[in-house]
């Protein structure tokens, strides 16, 4: 069994560390004897998208961010939709998620456009406004989700239920409706950084199944020795006071 | 700002002391009380306390004293270096017989700057400094914008930009755009001597209207092929394009060039043309400024410190400072503390190394792998304040190279620190969550003739020198100061 992992603008992307998701991914494939494959996935066209199982994208700096939406919308965007329709999964985490989202409206009214796969978007409420910074907890499905979250913009769902995940302590998408996060298919966007999925194993191994799933047909993942993760995701909820 | 109730009537009575200088005296009086008994209750010797105390009853103290320094001030300024860079300065100044004022442990805020200079200071607010005193101050990125507000220095040094604890400091383009609104407030009397091997930095020179001189690496050999994964600022400041590298020495820095608008690395004034690394005992550098070349052998280690001597001897160069007196004074400094810091204790040896950020930890790990191995390693990841909350970029350091290593994870975050090493490959991993514990296990557990390299944070590193410091085995950093 072989997994293909795009990582989606490595070296634009890159400032909050996301990069872990993507260590995470690959070893808990390789851990159970998958076969992992990463590409890495700068500007520029984007051919067979078919052949990737799993789509990561983290934040960028702002500028960087910019670039970034350009050659999204404009190059990769109908491929990648058309992938992530037919049920690749995708990861973005913070700036990645707003350009997954319909648009990011910067503090000057400027509007960057995103491939709108989320049904979310995002504005930044004013230069002075205080950013959405600290350690997050939050609930996946009755699970708890621990990481940290740094971000300027609000980003809002057109319909609350297409949120991730509810924020038990932190900001979320927005700090006011509690909601965190956003889901369309297989397609997850979130503000958590920590890395994510190295301290929320099960969260890891959920977006794994996924792909194995659709593309090889499994029905389940053996088991892995969880402990240090587990420990880490322990000590992250207590630092965050839960 | 403080109300100067008493100028207006000043030409009336002039027995009458004006209120700003009243609260100047009580702001000094009160910072050395509080001086005194944060050392006499050991809170940190006092390196920030007594600044603390009087900035805040009176805001214009540090440009006050500052414009007492007979020879004017030298800011330092950057993400990685600024501790080792201002040692280098100072000691070169020191070596070339000058009086120096230089807040050596580290505090690098406003507040750490004003606690050294109030040491100089008598009660009713005259700096205590000798007819040649000079003052080399460490700022970090966001303390040097507030001091500019009161002072301006001779001479402003840039040591790079790098993504650094973004909860706390913001992204990197926002902390560039910070200092170029700073330096445009500044004039001729102030020179910038900045980073040409770094695009951001080499960039604030562009806009500036004062005189800009810059330092920079010309070595080939030690060029990568490619710039790192953690590299911030690899696209051209005025284009929306990557920049070429033609080398790329670490993290960002290289010779680079726009293919689309021809923007390059700036012409350099002080150049190193050859750098041997040496492992921890040192670097032979091979340093050109304008009209003569000299050689200096390094005490402090890796490429990132060697990097340090570059502005160091540019600042000095613009200072005039004869050559025998860089070379000396380079020649003679040893790491700060915590920046790679030696021990012996009984049989064993162990260096002490900072890292708080993708890059420069990188740069420790290129030490580290050039030892014998198997290694043997204590990381103390910590999360307070002067660490960053956010720990997340211990996932942008390359730790895969420490994949044989028998690592003790430790600190508040230790539990993190083991999953970034385990997803490393590493699998030889102990949490112990108290430094003090970790230590002695990571030690005990060594063979009696082998090296403990220990990683720490900030605080970490702290806690680390604070342990050691009640087993004798170091003197407290503000009590070297005072050596």
């Amino acid at each position: 069994m072989k997994l293909v992992i795009g990582h989606l603008y490595p070296r634009l992307m890159n400032m909050y560390a996301d990069r872990g998701n993507v260590i995470c991914l690959e070893q808990r494939c390789r851990w159970r004897g998958i076969d992992v494959e990463v590409r890495s996935l700068g500007p520029g066209p984007l051919h067979n998208a078919a052949e990737l199982d799993l789509l990561l994208v983290g934040g960028g700096q702002d500028r960087e961010q910019l670039l970034a939406s350009r050659d999204l919308v404009e190059t990769k965007g109908p491929v990648l939709r058309d992938a992530m329709r037919d049920g690749l999964v995708a990861l973005a985490v913070c700036g990645g998620y707003q350009l997954f989202g319909e648009y990011y409206r910067d503090h000057t009214g400027a509007e960057l456009r995103g491939i709108a796969v989320l049904p979310a978007y995002t504005t930044h409420p004013g230069e002075g406004s205080r950013r959405c910074i600290g350690n997050i907890v939050t609930m996946w499905k009755g699970k708890k989700l621990v990481g940290f979250e740094n971000h300027g913009g609000r980003t809002y769902l057109h319909d609350t239920a297409a949120a991730l995940a509810t924020v038990k302590n932190g900001f979320g998408n927005n700090g006011e409706d509690r909601t965190e996060g956003a889901q369309w298919q297989n397609v997850y966007g979130t503000y958590l950084h920590g890395s994510l999925l190295p301290k929320n194993p099960a969260f890891a191994d959920h977006l794994i199944l996924q792909a194995l799933q659709r593309r090889h047909g499994a029905a389940s993942l053996p088991p892995l020795d969880d402990a240090v993760e587990a420990s880490a995701h322990e000590r992250a909820l207590k630092i965050a006071g839960r | 700002m403080p109300v100067s109730a008493g100028n207006g009537t000043r030409g009336v009575d002039d027995r009458r002391i004006p209120f700003s200088r009243l609260r100047r005296i009580v702001a000094i009086l009160l910072a050395k009380i509080a001086g005194a008994f944060s050392r006499r209750l050991q809170q940190g010797g006092g390196t920030a306390l007594p600044g603390l105390v009087a900035e805040h009853i009176s805001p214009d103290l540090l440009g006050f004293l500052l414009s007492q320094v007979p020879a004017g001030a030298i800011f330092v300024t950057g993400t990685n270096g600024k501790t080792t860079t201002a040692a280098l300065l100072r000691n070169i100044l020191a070596a070339d017989g000058r009086t120096v004022l230089h807040n050596a442990t580290g505090s690098n805020l406003t507040r750490g700057v004003l606690s050294m200079l109030l040491e100089h200071t008598a009660w009713h607010g005259r700096l205590c400094v000798a007819p040649d005193g000079i003052a080399v101050l460490e700022l970090d990125e966001a303390a040097i914008v507030q001091a500019l507000r009161q002072h301006r220095p001779t001479c402003i040094v840039v040591t790079n930009l790098f993504r650094d604890q973004l909860d706390r400091y913001g992204e990197v383009q926002t902390i560039a755009a910070g200092l170029r609104s700073a330096f445009a407030q500044l004039d001729a009397a102030t020179a910038l001597l900045l980073n040409a091997d770094d695009p951001l930095v080499a960039s604030l020179g562009e806009t500036y209207a004062g005189p800009v001189r810059y330092f920079g690496l010309d070595d080939p050999n030690l060029a990568r092929d490619d710039i790192e994964l953690a590299a911030d600022s690899h696209y051209c400041p005025h284009e929306a394009t990557p920049l070429r590298y033609a080398a790329a020495y670490y993290g960002h820095l290289g010779e680079y060039v726009c293919p689309t608008c021809g923007w390059q690395r700036p012409e350099r004034d002080v150049r190193a043309t050859k750098a041997v690394l040496h492992g921890f005992a040192g670097v032979d550098l091979t340093v050109s400024v304008p009209h003569e070349d000299f050689r200096v052998r390094l005490r402090v280690p890796g490429l990132y410190n060697a990097y340090n001597a570059l502005p160091a001897t540019t600042a000095a160069w613009r200072l005039e400072v004869a050559a025998e007196a860089i070379v000396a004074g380079l020649n003679a400094t040893i790491p700060a503390f915590g920046r790679a810091e030696f021990i012996e204790f009984g049989e064993r040896k162990a260096w002490l190394l900072l890292i708080k950020n993708p890059v420069g930890a990188n740069q420790v790990l290129r030490l580290l792998a050039a030892e014998d191995g198997p290694l043997h390693v204590l990381a103390i990841l910590q999360d307070r304040a002067a660490d960053g909350h956010d720990v997340s970029w211990i996932w942008d350091v390359d730790f895969e190279c420490l994949a044989s290593a028998a690592v003790t994870a430790s600190g508040r975050r230790a539990e993190d620190m083991a999953v970034r090493l385990k997803y490393a490959g590493l699998e030889d991993i102990t949490v112990l969550r108290d430094i003090a514990n970790a230590f002695d296990h990571a030690a005990e557990t060594m063979p009696a003739h082998k090296t403990l390299f220990i990683l720490a944070t900030y605080t970490g590193m702290l806690e680390m020198r604070r342990v050691w410091a009640e087993r004798g085995l170091v003197r407290q950093f503000w009590e070297e100061d005072l050596a």
